[in-house]
Formats: C-alpha cells, sequence, structure tokens
C-alpha cells in the first residue's frame, strides 16, 4: 500500500485526482467531464481491487428477474470491453472491478486502471439510470 | 486540439498507399502529386477543425474526399486518442462503402502501427460499428460508446404519421432510456412526438469530438425555426439528437449539445445561394460558429451565410475560412483542362450529331406531341397548378407507359418501412426522390391525363403511342452493342427504367442475333428457331418452365462445378439471359447448358479449358514436358508414370471422397501437383518455383501417395495438355494484351508475381466463362460441334485442343477490329486491372490462389446486357458496370446519384429525367467523373489533343418547342450560376423549382451556352492553413516487433511452467494450447502430479488464448487472454441464478457473453487483460493472469455444464448446456 500511496501522489500533483484513506481502503474521486465517479481500491490477499459501483440494489425496480437482465447486460458488455469486470456482487449491486497483483503495479498500469474504470463506470451508470450517484 | 504542418501529417499519412506501389511509372506520377494535393486537403482541414471547430470539404466530384475525410478523422484520433467520432453517410451503401475505406486506409494509407489509428494487427484501432436504425444506435451507445459509429442519414427520416409507429418508435427509446419516465415520449402529434423523441436520443449520446457527415447537401433545407414546420423529420430529428442550441429548454437539463467539431463532404456544397451552407451546419448544431483566417484572431460569424443583408463578397469571406475546394484538372496536349474543357455537354438535345435537337421522324410523331402538349398545358392551366410544374416531374418527358401511379399502395406498415430505408424518407411512387410535399405533383400532374391518351391511342390504333424522345435515346443507346462504349442514363421516373431497359433489351436481342447469324452462317434456321421460342417463351406466363425446376441436359458427368457458377437463375429479360445464364431453355446446347455441362462441370471436357498447364510453364514450356520431366529427374518414362500415379493419387483421395469415376478436373489438378512435387523435391533449378507454385495452387497437396486403381487416368491426360492459356501464350502480341507477363524487377519475389499471374488468369477465365465474351467463345464452340443438338457436341474423347486454338485465332482476329467483341472486352480488364481490383474487388490481394476463381466467378455472374435500377442499390449490378462488358447501359433513378464510383469504363451521361438542383445533376455527371476514370486513364498526361468523343459526354435529352426545353434551360442556367458561384463572383437569385409555364415560354427558347474557360476554385487550399507544430516527439509509434518478441519469450515459459501442451494456433500476436486443471482447480505442471513427481490422476484441460490487441485506450497494447466455457441459455432463470452464484463463488472472474443467434444462445467465456508494455509488464503478471482465466473458466465449466469438453472443438457443436 505504501507504493500505492505514493503513486497517488503522483497523480494527485500530475492529473488532480482526489484520494483519500477510510480504514483498509483508498477512496479515489475522479473527474469525467462535468460529471465524478468513485472507486475503492482494497487489498485482496496478493490482488489490488480496484472497484467503482454503477448501481445500487434500491434503485432498482423488476426484482429478480430485473437483476437477471442486469447480469446479463453487464457480461454481454463485458465482452465489447477491455478491463473492467462489470457484475452483479453479494449485495445485488452492480460494480466495476479489476484485479491486479500487488507487488507487479506500476504507476502506468496505475492510471489506465483508474482512467477506464472511472470513464467505463461512469458512462454504464449514466446509461442505466441518467444519475451520477457514484 | 493543435494545429499540425505538412511535414508531421506526411510522417502519418501516405495517400498514394501501401496497394498502390506496384502500379505502372505513369499512373505512378500521376497519384503521387495527387496524393500530395489529399494531404494537402487533409491538414488543411484538421487545421481548420482546430481553429474553427467546422470544415467543408467541397472537392470537385471524385476527387477522393472520403479519403481526405478518413486522413482528417486519423490525425484528430492520432493526437487525440481517446477521440470520439461519428460518421453519418447519406444512405445504406455508403454507409458500408465508408467502413470499407477505412479498413483500406488504415492498412494502406497510415503509415505507422499507433494503436490509436492502427492496431497492431493492422486494422483499424476503434472498432467501426456500423448502426442500420436509431434503435441500433442507441443500443450500440449504451453497449460501448468508445467506438467509431457509422449512422446512415435515412435512418433519421422516421415515418411517424401513424400512432402506432410512434408508438413502437416510443417502446424502442424507453428500452434503452428507462429512466426517462413514460411520460418523456407521449405526443400525439406527429410534430411534437419527433422532438421528443430527438431529445430522448440526446441524452443517449455522449460527447462526439468529431462529427463527419458525408453529401451534407442533403440537409440544406435546415433545421427550421421553432415550430419546425415545413422541415422534414430527418434533418429535425437529427439536429434534436445532436443537441440543436434552439431547443435547450432548462426543464430538460440533460439536453444539451453533443457535437465539437463538424467536418463536411459534399462537391456540392450549395446550388446558388452560400445560405445553404449556414443551413446545414445549423442541423449540425454549428450554425453559432464563428470562423476566423488561420491564426489572425479574427473570427466573423457563420450566421453572415444566412444573412439577407449581407453581400456576396462578405459571405464569401466567411465561406473562405469554411471551404475548401480542390480544382481537377487533366493535362491534355500540354494543356491544362478543368472539367467544363473535358466534358463534352450535349445542351440542345439530340444524340446524332453534336448539339443538334432530336428530329422528328415524321408527321404522326410530331403530331402526337403537339397532342400530348396541349394536354399538358390544359392540366397545367388548373387551379392546383396554376400554370406551373416541379422540375423533372412530367410524366410525359420520359416515356408514355402507364406510371405506378395507378398502382394499388402497399400496406401502411410495408410503405413506412419503405419509408425509412428509402433515399429521403419518401415512399417510391411515380419518381425516386423527394421534391415536393404535394400529392398531385409527386405523382407527375401530368400522369392522368397521359394515362387517358395512352389508353384511348392503344385502343385506336392498336400499338404503343409512339414517344419521339425514347425512341432516340433507345437508338442512340443501342449503338453501346456495336461500340462497347458504356452509358448511363438518369431518370426521374421508376417506369421509366423497365420500358427504358424493355425496348434496349429488344435491340440486343437483334443485336446478338446477328452475331449469331454472322458467325454460323449454316445454322441460321435453327437460330431462327430459337429466337421464335425465346420470343414465345417470354411471352408466356410459365415461368417455371426453365428456371431451375426443369432437369439438366442428361450428358453430365455428376452434379460439381467449378466454384461461383452454380447459382445463377437465369432469366427473361433478354436472349442473353434466356439463352446463356441459369439453365437455358430445354433440349438445346444452349449457353447455359454449354456453360454448365461442357465448362463449368468438374467432369465435363472443357473444365481444364481456362487451366494453365503450371507444369509445363515451370518447365519453360517444352514440346513434350513428360519426356522433358523424365530427362530432368533422371528417371525413366515408366519410372516417372508411376511415381506421378501414385503422388495423383494420393491427392485425388484427398480432394473427393466420390467413389465413382475420376473428374477431369480433379485428376488434372491430382497430376500437375504430383509432378510439382517431383520437380520441387529434386535437386533441379526450378524447385524453388515449383515449390511456391505447389503451395501457392494446391494447398490440399500433402505428398501423400497411394496404388491408383487401374481406371485412374493416365498422365498424359493431364500434362502437355492444350488449353485457352497454353494456347495463348504462343501468340506472344496477343498474349501481351490480355494476360501480359509480371515483369521480374522492382524486387516483386517469385510468390508476388505467381501471385498477380494467377489473379490475371481466373480474371480473364471468369470473363469469358460468365459475359459478353463467352457468346463468341460459345458460338465457335457450336460450329465445331456442328449443331444446337444437346447430343452433337463434342464427347468425351475431345480435349479442349481445337476450341482452344479456335478461340485464340479469334482473338487474335478481333485485335485488328474496333467495336465491341471479345478481345476488346479482355483486353480493357487486362489494361485496367490493378484498377479494377482496387475497385470491385479489394480481397483478391490478400486472398488465396485456390479462392480466385469463386471469388471472381461470385461478382461476373447474373450479368446482363443492360442493366437497372430504382428503389436500392444492386451492388452486383454495379461492380459490373465497373467492369468492360455487360451492363453496357445501367438506366437508374436517382438511387445512383451519389456515392456509387461509376467511372472506370464510362464516359457517357445521359440526364434522360433532368433533376431539379444544380447539386443533383453535378452529382449524377460525377458518378463516371472520378479519380482513374477512363477519361482520365486515356487523356490524362497524353501529349496528342483530344479527339471531341473521347472526352465525358454529357446529354440532357429533350425535345425542341416544347415546355420540356423550359425546364432544360432553367436547370442549365442554375448549373451554371452555381458553377459560377463556386469559381467567381456570382449574383445571387431567388431559387423556385417551377417553372412558369406562361412567363417563360414569352421569354427567349435560348439555352445558355456552357462556360469554356479554366475554372479556378473561389476556395483552393490556402498555404496559411498548412501550417502548424512539426514535433515528431507527438507521433506515437508501437514496437510490434519488440511486443511480439516479448510475448514470445513469455509464451514459451508459460508452456513451460503450466505444463501447455497441446498447442493450436502459434502467430506472433496470437498463442492458444491446453492448459491441465486438477479437479480441485491447481492450474499447470503440479497440477497433475503429486510431490514426488508422479502422475495423480487424468487432469482436465482447459484452452487458453492469449492475443495481443489494441483497445483504442490512449494508444496502449492489451494482452488478452480468453477460455471458453460454453454455450448457455440465458433465458432461463435458474442458468442465470447459477451463473451469478459460480461467479462469486470462483474468485468473480470476468465473465463475457456472446449473443449466438444461430442456437439461440450465449456463448460464454471468461477473459481478463493486461496493459502490455516492454518496460513495465512482467511475466509473474502475464502468469498469474492465464493461470487464473484458465482455473476459473474450468471451474464454471465443470459445475455449469458438468463436462470436460475436447478444447479444439468449435463451442457451437461441443459445448451446449
Amino acid at each position: 500500500m505504501v507504493e500505492l500511496r505514493a503513486m497517488l501522489e503522483k497523480l494527485r500533483s500530475e492529473q488532480g485526482i482526489e484520494w483519500q484513506e477510510d480504514g483498509a481502503e483508498i477512496k479515489i474521486r475522479m473527474k469525467i467531464a462535468s460529471r465524478r465517479q468513485r472507486i475503492r481500491v482494497r487489498r485482496e490477499g496478493s490482488e489490488f481491487v480496484f472497484s467503482t459501483g454503477v448501481h445500487a440494489p434500491d434503485a432498482m425496480d423488476g426484482g429478480a428477474e430485473h437483476r437477471r437482465r442486469l447480469a446479463i447486460r453487464a457480461w454481454t458488455r463485458n465482452s465489447k470491453t477491455e478491463l473492467v469486470n462489470f457484475m452483479l456482487d453479494e449485495t445485488d449491486h452492480l460494480v466495476g472491478e479489476i484485479r491486479h497483483p500487488a507487488d507487479h503495479l506500476d504507476a502506468e498500469e496505475l492510471a489506465i486502471y483508474l482512467r477506464v474504470l472511472a470513464s467505463d463506470g461512469d458512462r454504464f451508470e449514466y446509461v442505466l439510470t441518467g444519475k451520477d450517484k457514484h | 486540439m493543435i494545429r499540425i504542418d505538412l511535414d508531421l501529417a506526411r510522417e502519418l499519412i501516405d495517400f498514394q498507399g501501401s496497394s498502390r506501389k506496384g502500379i505502372a511509372t505513369r499512373r505512378r506520377a500521376i497519384t503521387s502529386s495527387f496524393s500530395e494535393s489529399q494531404l494537402r486537403g487533409a491538414v488543411a482541414s484538421y487545421n481548420m477543425l482546430a481553429e474553427n471547430r467546422v470544415a467543408y470539404i467541397a472537392d470537385e466530384v471524385g476527387m477522393g474526399k472520403t479519403y481526405v475525410a478518413l486522413g482528417v478523422m486519423g490525425l484528430v484520433r492520432h493526437f487525440s486518442p481517446d477521440a470520439r467520432m461519428l460518421v453519418i453517410a447519406p444512405r445504406e451503401n455508403i454507409q458500408r462503402k465508408w467502413v470499407k475505406e477505412l479498413r483500406n486506409f488504415v492498412r494502406n494509407n497510415w503509415q505507422v502501427i499507433d494503436n490509436r489509428v492502427k492496431s497492431i494487427q493492422g486494422r483499424p484501432a476503434r472498432q467501426p460499428t456500423v448502426c442500420n436504425s436509431l434503435d441500433d444506435f442507441a443500443h450500440e451507445l449504451a453497449v460501448n460508446a468508445d467506438r467509431d459509429f457509422f449512422l446512415r442519414m435515412t435512418s433519421f427520416s422516421l415515418a411517424l404519421k401513424r400512432a402506432e409507429s410512434r408508438r413502437r418508435y416510443r417502446r424502442q427509446m424507453e428500452r434503452h432510456l428507462r429512466w426517462i419516465g413514460g411520460w418523456a415520449i407521449r405526443a400525439r402529434s406527429e410534430r411534437r412526438f419527433r422532438r421528443q423523441y430527438g431529445r430522448a436520443l440526446n441524452l443517449l449520446i455522449p460527447e462526439i469530438d468529431l462529427l463527419v457527415v458525408d453529401e451534407a447537401h442533403n440537409l440544406r433545407k435546415g433545421f427550421g425555426s421553432d415550430d419546425g414546420k415545413h422541415v422534414s423529420n430527418r434533418n429535425r430529428i437529427l439536429g434534436l439528437a445532436l443537441g440543436h442550441p434552439l431547443m435547450i429548454d432548462p426543464k430538460h437539463p440533460q439536453y444539451r449539445p453533443r457535437v465539437k467539431r463538424v467536418l463536411c463532404l459534399s462537391a456540392t456544397p450549395f446550388d446558388d445561394d452560400y445560405g445553404d451552407l449556414w443551413q446545414q451546419l445549423d442541423v449540425l448544431c454549428s450554425g453559432d460558429a464563428h470562423v476566423g483566417r488561420a491564426g489572425d484572431g479574427q473570427a466573423l460569424p457563420l450566421r453572415v451565410l444566412a444573412c439577407p443583408s449581407a453581400g456576396e463578397t462578405e459571405k464569401r469571406r466567411v465561406a473562405a475560412n469554411l471551404l475548401l475546394r480542390r480544382v481537377t484538372h487533366l493535362t491534355i496536349g500540354n494543356e491544362r483542362h478543368t472539367k467544363n474543357m473535358y466534358r463534352r455537354e450535349w445542351r440542345h438535345g439530340g444524340f446524332r450529331s453534336f448539339d443538334d435537337p432530336i428530329k422528328f421522324e415524321n408527321p404522326r410523331q410530331r403530331l402526337i406531341v403537339a397532342l400530348v402538349q396541349k394536354k399538358v398545358a390544359e392540366v397545367l392551366g388548373d387551379e392546383r397548378f396554376g400554370n406551373r410544374f416541379q422540375i423533372g416531374m412530367l410524366s410525359s418527358f420520359e416515356s408514355f407507359l402507364e406510371t405506378v401511379g395507378n398502382i394499388r399502395p402497399e400496406s401502411p406498415q410495408a410503405a413506412e418501412s419503405a419509408a425509412e430505408q428509402s433515399d429521403s424518407g419518401h415512399i417510391q411512387g411515380t419518381f425516386d426522390g423527394r421534391q415536393t410535399q404535394k400529392r398531385a405533383e409527386q405523382h407527375g400532374a401530368d400522369t392522368g391525363v397521359l394515362n387517358a391518351l395512352i389508353e384511348s391511342y392503344r385502343e385506336h390504333f392498336r400499338s404503343e403511342m409512339p414517344h419521339p424522345k425514347l425512341d432516340a435515346a433507345v437508338e442512340s443507346l443501342a449503338s453501346a452493342f456495336e461500340t462497347g462504349e458504356k452509358a448511363l442514363v438518369f431518370v426521374r421516373r421508376v417506369a421509366t427504367v423497365g420500358e427504358l431497359a424493355r425496348r434496349l433489351d429488344r435491340q440486343f436481342d437483334k443485336w446478338v442475333r446477328r452475331k449469331m447469324e454472322a458467325a454460323l452462317p449454316a445454322r441460321c434456321d435453327e437460330i431462327d428457331a430459337l429466337f421464335r421460342r425465346f420470343e414465345r417463351d417470354t411471352r408466356s406466363d410459365k415461368a417455371a418452365q426453365f428456371s431451375g425446376s426443369t432437369p439438366g441436359p442428361v450428358d453430365v458427368q455428376g452434379g460439381e462445378f467449378i466454384s461461383g457458377v452454380d447459382d445463377d437463375p437465369g432469366g427473361r429479360e433478354n436472349f442473353f439471359s434466356w439463352f446463356f445464364r441459369g439453365e437455358g431453355p430445354d433440349n438445346v446446347l444452349s449457353g447455359a447448358a454449354f456453360q454448365k455441362n461442357r465448362l463449368s462441370n468438374i467432369g465435363a471436357v472443357y473444365s481444364t479449358f481456362f487451366e494453365d498447364d503450371l507444369i509445363a510453364w515451370i518447365l519453360g514450356r517444352p514440346d513434350d514436358p513428360l519426356a522433358h520431366l523424365a530427362a530432368q529427374l533422371c528417371l525413366s518414362p515408366e519410372s516417372l508414370e508411376s511415381q506421378l500415379r501414385e503422388l495423383a493419387w494420393g491427392y485425388f483421395r484427398i480432394r473427393t471422397k466420390r467413389v465413382k469415376g475420376y473428374p477431369r478436373l480433379y485428376v488434372f489438378e491430382a497430376y500437375q501437383s504430383a509432378a510439382l512435387h517431383l520437380v520441387a523435391e529434386s535437386c533441379a533449378e526450378e524447385a524453388i518455383r515449383a515449390k511456391e507454385v505447389l503451395k501457392g495452387r494446391f494447398p490440399e497437396h500433402t505428398g501423400e501417395h497411394g496404388n491408383a486403381p487401374a481406371g485412374f487416368p493416365q498422365p498424359d491426360l493431364s500434362i502437355g495438355i492444350a488449353t485457352f492459356f497454353t494456347e495463348l501464350v504462343r501468340h506472344p502480341q496477343l498474349r501481351e494484351d490480355l494476360w501480359p507477363r509480371e515483369a521480374k524487377g522492382k524486387g516483386a519475389t517469385f510468390a508476388e508475381r505467381l501471385q498477380r499471374r494467377e489473379q490475371r488468369r481466373e480474371l480473364l477465365s471468369a470473363m469469358s466463362r460468365l459475359g459478353a465474351a463467352y457468346i463468341d467463345l460459345y458460338l465457335l464452340a457450336i460450329d465445331e460441334a456442328g449443331s444446337f443438338e444437346l447430343k452433337r457436341a463434342a464427347g468425351p474423347e475431345a480435349t479442349g485442343r481445337d476450341l482452344a486454338r479456335k478461340f485464340v485465332t479469334l482473338l487474335a482476329e478481333q485485335r485488328t477490329h474496333s467495336g465491341f467483341h471479345a478481345f476488346a472486352e479482355l483486353k480493357s480488364a487486362a489494361d485496367a486491372f490493378d484498377t479494377l481490383i482496387g475497385v470491385n474487388f479489394p480481397n483478391i490481394p490478400d486472398a488465396k490462389l485456390s479462392e480466385l476463381a469463386e471469388q471472381f466467378g461470385r461478382g461476373l455472374q447474373h450479368q446482363n446486357p443492360v442493366g437497372r435500377m430504382s428503389g436500392r442499390v444492386s451492388e452486383r449490378t454495379v461492380q459490373q458496370f465497373r467492369m468492360p462488358g455487360f451492363p453496357l447501359i445501367l438506366i437508374s433513378t436517382d438511387v445512383l446519384q451519389e456515392g456509387e464510383d461509376l467511372h472506370t469504363f464510362c464516359r457517357s451521361i445521359i440526364h434522360y429525367g433532368i433533376t431539379w438542383t444544380p447539386s443533383a445533376m453535378e452529382q449524377r455527371t460525377g458518378r463516371v467523373d472520378r479519380i482513374d476514370s477512363l477519361v482520365q486513364r486515356e487523356l490524362d498526361r497524353r501529349e496528342q489533343a483530344a479527339e471531341p468523343e473521347e472526352m465525358i459526354q454529357v446529354h440532357y435529352p429533350h425535345l425542341e418547342d416544347t415546355v420540356e426545353r423550359l425546364q432544360v434551360k432553367r436547370v442549365l442556367q442554375r448549373l451554371d450560376r452555381s458553377s459560377r458561384l463556386m469559381h467567381e463572383t456570382a449574383m445571387r437569385r431567388a431559387h423556385d423549382p417551377r417553372i412558369d409555364k406562361n412567363r417563360e415560354i414569352l421569354t427567349s427558347m435560348d439555352l445558355p451556352a456552357p462556360v469554356r474557360q479554366p475554372l479556378e476554385s473561389a476556395f483552393p487550399v490556402r498555404d496559411e492553413w498548412l501550417k502548424g507544430v512539426n514535433d515528431e516527439r507527438t507521433v506515437h509509434k508501437v514496437d510490434v516487433r519488440a511486443l511480439t518478441e516479448l510475448l514470445d519469450g513469455f509464451w514459451d515459459r508459460l508452456r513451460w511452467d503450466l505444463g501447455i501442451d497441446r498447442l493450436g494456433q502459434q502467430q506472433p500476436l496470437y498463442r492458444e494450447g491446453v492448459v491441465p486443471v486438477t479437479a480441485e482447480g491447481a492450474v499447470g505442471l503440479t497440477a497433475s502430479h503429486d510431490t514426488d513427481g508422479r502422475r495423480s490422476g487424468a487432469p482436465r484441460q482447459q484452452l487458453v488464448r492469449t492475443e495481443l490487441r489494441s483497445a483504442g485506450i490512449d494508444g496502449v497494447t492489451f494482452v488478452r487472454c480468453s477460455s471458453e466455457i460454453g454455450l448457455l441459455d440465458l433465458s432461463q432463470a435458474q442458468t442465470v441464478d447459477q451463473l451469478r452464484r459460480l461467479q462469486l463463488r470462483n474468485g468473480r472472474p470476468r465473465l463475457c457473453a456472446r449473443r449466438q443467434t444461430r442456437y439461440r444462445k450465449h456463448a460464454l467465456s471468461v477473459e481478463a487483460s493486461l496493459p502490455f508494455d516492454l518496460g513495465t509488464t512482467q511475466y509473474e503478471e502475464f502468469r498469474e493472469m492465464v493461470s487464473r482465466v484458465a482455473e476459473q473458466a474450468d471451474k464454471l465449466e465443470h459445475e455449469l455444464l458438468g463436462v470436460d469438453s475436447d478444447p479444439f472443438r468449435p463451442t457451437g457443436e461441443a459445448r451446449r448446456g
């Protein structure tokens, strides 16, 4: 995490991203034109997991059937894009994730991950909800 | 965007392109200067976009605006890698052409692999996505907006009159935007609905960095005012979707302009008013833009263009900061000829002698014309028309055939569907295209009275009413059958297409009959009987008699045919389609029967007629190739025969599984490949060339031996035989004309020369079998057979030698005669081979030799002497019109007006039905006046002055002393005015597409003379637009070789580490192999062995694929690893629920689902990717990714499907869940 913090600090000065630590997680705020997207980073075993929220369950209508459609939509979207894994998590949140071995993450990879995760997540959120909650 | 200079752009783009580098020196010089001009256009446009946000490429027709625009798009993407782009083409054929051209441009003209424009695979880095409707567009935007989208204008022409249609569009939109709420698109009126629909679509569209609009002049009616009255749905919905500022409303905060920069393309950006420019840009949300000169800081509002009080000079100054127009010219006789000088305009209507009017043949014609004039005058005098008519929209000007105005209308649903697909959102009626809102005018003001006259004439005289203009046109066009000069005819009335074509078909029938009688003077009675039968058949309604329902003639050996010739149903439009195509008439050795059963059938006697004796060629064409081969290989004749038989039989068994008979073509291939094999394996100096030929021409050959049965033919029936090509090479001059040898210089390898040699051979072969040249060949065959009777033709003992010799002799004779014959057709194709490949067969350069026959065959079947087109574009007819030979005449409504290249062999354009705007007229003429046209190839840089008939012929047929003269005069005046506005100062005049008959007839009937002075563009590419930064460091390049070497190293290590043993495809950018996985999920060598190294039971197997690819993300190369799970039915709730559970339980794999329409299921896979960089990517990351994907995919396959499928079996066959 020490190296990650250093890399984030560098991105703060170069690209103006905002980040802060929240317990075991790091929270990052990214600007995408007039919108924003939040990204969380946590460590799971030997990996860093970068994740962003897209769609919360309380906003969903249609119950289980709607969630199934959403899951298929996420998997279909995955097939047409690179990097981000969109899926419904344990709490039925639609999230986007990128995983990378923690020991081998470098600054260029981090910058790409944050940018792609934020823009893809924000676009998906907008298409699904028209809102900018995450 | 920062402005760039020419040198920097030159680092990135070469408009000459890699595909054109093999062409002749003179042509190369032309393309070299032209490509520099293209580059200047692209850089100036790019810099205008950087400076002003808008640019308009208004080059003359046929100068390659698409390529210039692709250059601009490339530059934008290279220097702004995240830029989103949207291209709007006028209609479907042009939309698809854009995507084709984009791929060609990236492959041939974009110089660097940058992962921004050109991916490491050599393809567009961002996937081009064609959208067939707005619904499709909305769907694709929701899936992934970071792609390049290609739309067509007709998609915006929603048919909204019916409530059911509006409901359908609403449902579609709500599916994509569930959150906008049902109230958002509820309007009951058409105008309010389209506003709501356009606004909703706007919500889905992300910011577009560059919008490219092809043929933007179509939008010149503008966005309209607040209420949008009198504006087409197309313009209105397009403007709303892009976020037109007029519709910004605080109640809809998410509605906003989406377009940052706009690039328009059109050779005819305005008719006779600069205000048209503003109207178009206003639809595209750029009406408020300001444009300034390069770098001088003074920007003028675009709105000036539409301001009635602004003067022409002021408007021109604004337009000059926006518009770029390059003027083409040919250098003929050392003089510069602009288009007005190398086009010969027949303005006075006639065809016979230059600029004479059409002559009336007899008093009856004159009387009929007078009567029709009187009736038309009476109709126009009606209060509905007020003595005025729409230009080009009087039926009587074109023909006296009953019009489709009388035909029962389609169902409303079908009509609406057609409206969306049609060129202008207009239901096809009497005329193609939309010019007037009035229904009576749409169907032709005079249609009713004309139909009554026709009926009355028919009743009284028992014949069709003559039409002098139609008769003169037919007489003139029919000369094409004698001369081979192609003609493109544009009409307005849909019915005229059929009527003109029918009359020309009859002329063709007469021509072909004369030809047959001249070739077979002893068979005139039989020919007469054939034509009588043809007339009976074409009058009969029993079409099924010849349309494939009857069995083929009996003298055939099986039913296998050479690729690409077996699915032509024939036709009955004319003698050619009845007799020479499809099945042909029964019980006669028709052209069709000879083609199908003697030439194209693999067992037929002439099946090798168009082959070349390749082994003889490799050996230097000795008199006795078998004896020469034996000597070369130091073998006795018996030993050679024995070895050849064994090898040939081995090949034959691979080639066919048939148990009866030995088809001649396969036996020929078998012996040819066997002989080539022996030479390739020998020490002879021809060994390397033999190996190349073997590899390219006979890819199935494995060198397998076998004991040939006694009945298997001897080698002398396949080696040393006579074919058309072996005979052709005996006539050196004829050979150079038709099948020129590929020069050895210029660094071309033998394989490359072989490739082009075979391409040329297959093209000649396909043309001789399927087009006009075939008539000559067939007549020789009948002459040899001595009859048209089915059984009398050459028997199995015939070798084809005589026919080949006769055909070559005939071609040699024809060589000394002008006119239209087989030699002329084949020679034209040989001369323009590179051009033809470029425009008609772009896949041929990359095709395998064994695929050439099929590709040429598919493109050249279904030929017709007269092509016809209305409603929609037939790609095949267009492609064939670009060839020499059939169709010699192409008759079309406005559907071919834009976008299609028809210039390769046509120099004559006939505006039979005149159209109403200068832009439309110019677009039509522009179909044949393009870069690399027939006229350019013949005349450019020629020292000798051009003969008048060598120029582009532009006809405006009409009858003098009729009201038609008025409309020709009006259109020519506007054409001249439009041209002056583009090239010099002109007066602005109010435009009205209607003609006041009484007023005009009182003024002079004289037609304006065409301008003869060289044209100079008023909007040239000025040097100030070519200045900008030149920093080579800004050019991004990817070191593909180093990346592939890195992947190579990683993969080799991985194979060892994970125990990957079964390897699939191993290509520089792609690797696949099978990874062992234990039931517990452990991956790799350790998975299948215990700690002592003993095997711990058979592991499961999982195929993994790793591929280097670009995703259009900032020039980054990714390595993607994927592994298939199988086909799953995701419409089943329990399957989706189970998959979700497994995804969460098994390490959250990145699941990818692709819809497989064929199986109505989804193909599921696990995929992961990683930025792949020389400096930062480490083997451990790569290994971790592959292991994880293999493990996760295997677990899901096991738990979902309960199987461990063979990894190399296709998903659809083996892995259905």
